[in-house]
């Protein structure tokens, strides 16, 4: 057996079970503080590593649970589709008619020779 | 004048009635009902301690047994049932005439008709050892009295002072928040909202590649969802044996999970019905989505201690929140303990009992005792997994020569015989004691095998001590045997 591998098994848990026989006499624990074996980097009760309480929980977030507010709730649907009308009075740059349209933004009629075009099939 | 008199007496001796029965004392007092604290607390009374118990909750059991260990099993249990019932009958030579399907309403009921009656059963329990139990908030005044503010379900209406000498504190933990994914337990869940989902999703993701996630992960899968993983780490399974991870990873994949390792998850957001997911490759950045019907949030829990006005007292936690304690459990204060989730160590139901119980007997012998090296953990997917002791990652880098003894369930005739002969046992000895170092089970009733390993640790057993004990035949356990005999020497059976 190796020294390094006889160190770590004999630092390894000792079994604290009942065997058959007396009862284990359990040694007296040290005076001194001893860290808990899970603790990091061995921080003890007291020791300046440690954070109160109080500080660290006004910084943590806490778990919520939101309750889901659906977008289609909100959009009010009607039936008719999705743009739902609203009374309201018109913006400078309105106009609530396409006959009010400047000339330039109207559609024009087609003529009578473009008429006969189209229903040539293209052929004059 | 005489009236006056009379009334101030009759006032004043309502006040002194009221301040006497207000208040009560007890030689321990327990904070937290959950697996750490009704442990302690029955162990205490047991031990002759006048003892109470505090929670707040509205039942006993804590999260393992309301929305953690025990719900998940039997959703796993039953899951597992109806995938081997579609799947295995007819090569067991079961004929099901009409369609096999899952009532989710009478699923659910199964789920919670076991979570009641075994939180009734800790309340009989608190009864049988003369425990007091109070439905309320706890939170300290002092280091030696504690305020209870009851619950709205308490028979008891009135607020509590209790006067103790010993106080355990056992709050547990919380599921830990993912900035920026706001759960709201219908779409975007965690464990608990996971539990009792009202309808199997088509595509369930989830953000973590641990137990938890694992867990409900096999349960929707075998129901018939979708399932992904999304892990930051490259591997699943953070505390396993590597190899063990890898093998857990490949039946999982065969039973339809999809993996996403190595990705960080940038933003989830709810759509109505559907959840949208975005996340980025860790190493190259390279940005995916992903859409989903329900995202579980299943990145970890973190200790739990709002509303115990620790500030009062001047409790101390690390930078990760825990109480810091001791070897004996204690805070700075030598008569307040602190054991469980809330404080150091795994964070596993069965590790706060063992604490429960050393912190009660620390109070009554001036010694008690955990054996960090020896506590096991499962998985309740299918194929378990279990493992206690060291993995083969540990000893090399604690440089510590090994040796392994491997054994198949394919070659165990009870696994055979069921039909379930996927996994296998890993034995790690020293290579020169030869003495057991770990051991890591998939297969089968892993989750009850861990046992006999835990004990062979705890005796400091070697695997010959073990091969050479006579197993039943034809069991399971003789699988663990032949991978002991594997160890140091050759097994018989494969």
């Amino acid at each position: 057996m190796t020294t390094s591998t006889s160190i770590k098994l004999a630092k390894a848990y000792s079994p604290m079970i009942k065997f058959l026989g007396a009862h284990p006499t359990f040694p007296p624990h040290p005076d001194t503080l001893v860290p808990h074996p899970m603790a990091a980097n061995g921080i003890l009760p007291g020791s300046s590593e440690c954070i109160p309480a109080g500080e660290f929980l006004t910084k943590l977030r806490p778990f919520q649970v939101f309750k889901y507010q659906s977008t289609t709730q909100n959009s009010k649907q009607s039936s008719a589709g999705k743009y739902v009308f609203k009374n309201r009075p018109l913006e400078s740059n309105e106009v609530d008619s396409v006959t009010k349209l400047p000339s330039w933004l109207r559609y024009k009629p087609i003529d009578q020779n473009e008429i006969d075009t189209i229903n040539g099939g293209g052929v004059i | 004048m005489f009236r006056s008199t009379t009334s101030k007496y009759s006032s004043n001796l309502i006040q002194i009635q009221k301040q006497f029965l207000s208040t009560k004392t007890h030689d321990v007092v327990v904070i937290g009902g959950g697996p750490g604290g009704y442990v302690a607390a029955i162990k205490a009374a047991q031990l002759g301690y006048n003892t109470a118990c505090v929670e707040k909750r509205g039942r006993l059991g804590g999260t393992c047994l309301n929305v953690g260990c025990i719900p998940s099993k039997s959703l796993l249990n039953n899951s597992h049932l109806y995938q081997e019932i579609k799947e295995s009958a007819a090569k067991r030579g079961i004929d099901i005439k009409g369609d096999v399907s899952v009532n989710v309403q009478n699923f659910q009921k199964a789920k919670d008709d076991s979570v009641k009656q075994l939180t009734s059963g800790i309340e009989m329990l608190f009864k049988k050892n003369k425990v007091t139990y109070y439905k309320g908030t706890a939170s300290f005044k002092d280091q030696n009295t504690i305020k209870v503010v009851p619950i709205e379900s308490a028979a008891e209406k009135e607020e509590l002072e209790l006067k103790t000498e010993k106080v355990i504190i056992a709050t547990g933990s919380e599921v830990t928040p993912f900035p920026g994914i706001e759960i709201d337990e219908e779409r975007i869940v965690s464990s608990t909202g996971a539990l009792s989902l009202k309808e199997i999703p088509k595509r369930l993701a989830i953000i973590g590649g641990g137990i938890i996630g694992l867990e409900m992960g096999s349960v929707y899968s075998r129901l018939g969802s979708k399932v992904t993983i999304l892990e930051f780490a490259p591997a699943i399974g953070a505390s396993m044996d590597g190899e063990i991870a890898k093998t857990t990873q490949k039946f999982l994949k065969k039973q339809g999970f999809d993996f996403k390792l190595g990705q960080k998850v940038v933003s989830a957001k709810r759509n109505n019905d559907v959840v949208d997911i975005e996340y980025e490759d860790v190493k190259t950045g390279k940005k995916e989505s992903l859409q989903s019907d329900v995202l579980l949030v299943a990145i970890g829990r973190r200790p739990y201690m709002q509303g115990l006005n620790a500030e009062a007292i001047g409790l101390e936690v690390d930078k990760r929140g825990r109480v810091v304690i001791d070897d004996q459990f204690n805070t700075k204060y030598p008569n307040i303990k602190c054991i469980g989730d809330v404080t150091f160590g795994p964070m596993l139901a069965h590790k706060a009992e063992e604490e429960g119980i050393a912190a009660a007997e620390f109070f009554k012998n001036g010694h008690g005792h955990v054996n960090y090296n020896n506590i096991p953990s499962v998985m309740y997917s299918h194929p378990e997994v279990a493992w206690v002791g060291k993995t083969e990652e540990q000893l090399k880098a604690e440089n510590i020569e090994y040796k392994i003894g491997k054994f198949p369930f394919i070659a165990n005739s009870r696994a055979k015989t069921n039909m379930d002969s996927e996994g296998f046992v890993k034995i790690l000895i020293d290579a020169k004691t030869e003495r057991i170092l770990g051991a890591h089970i998939i297969g089968p009733n892993a989750g009850e095998m861990i046992a006999e390993a835990g004990l062979a640790l705890e005796y400091g057993a070697s695997a010959e001590d073990v091969a050479r004990v006579c197993h039943a035949h034809p069991t399971l356990s003789e699988a663990f045997k032949e991978a002991n005999l594997a160890a140091f020497s050759k097994p018989i059976n494969f």
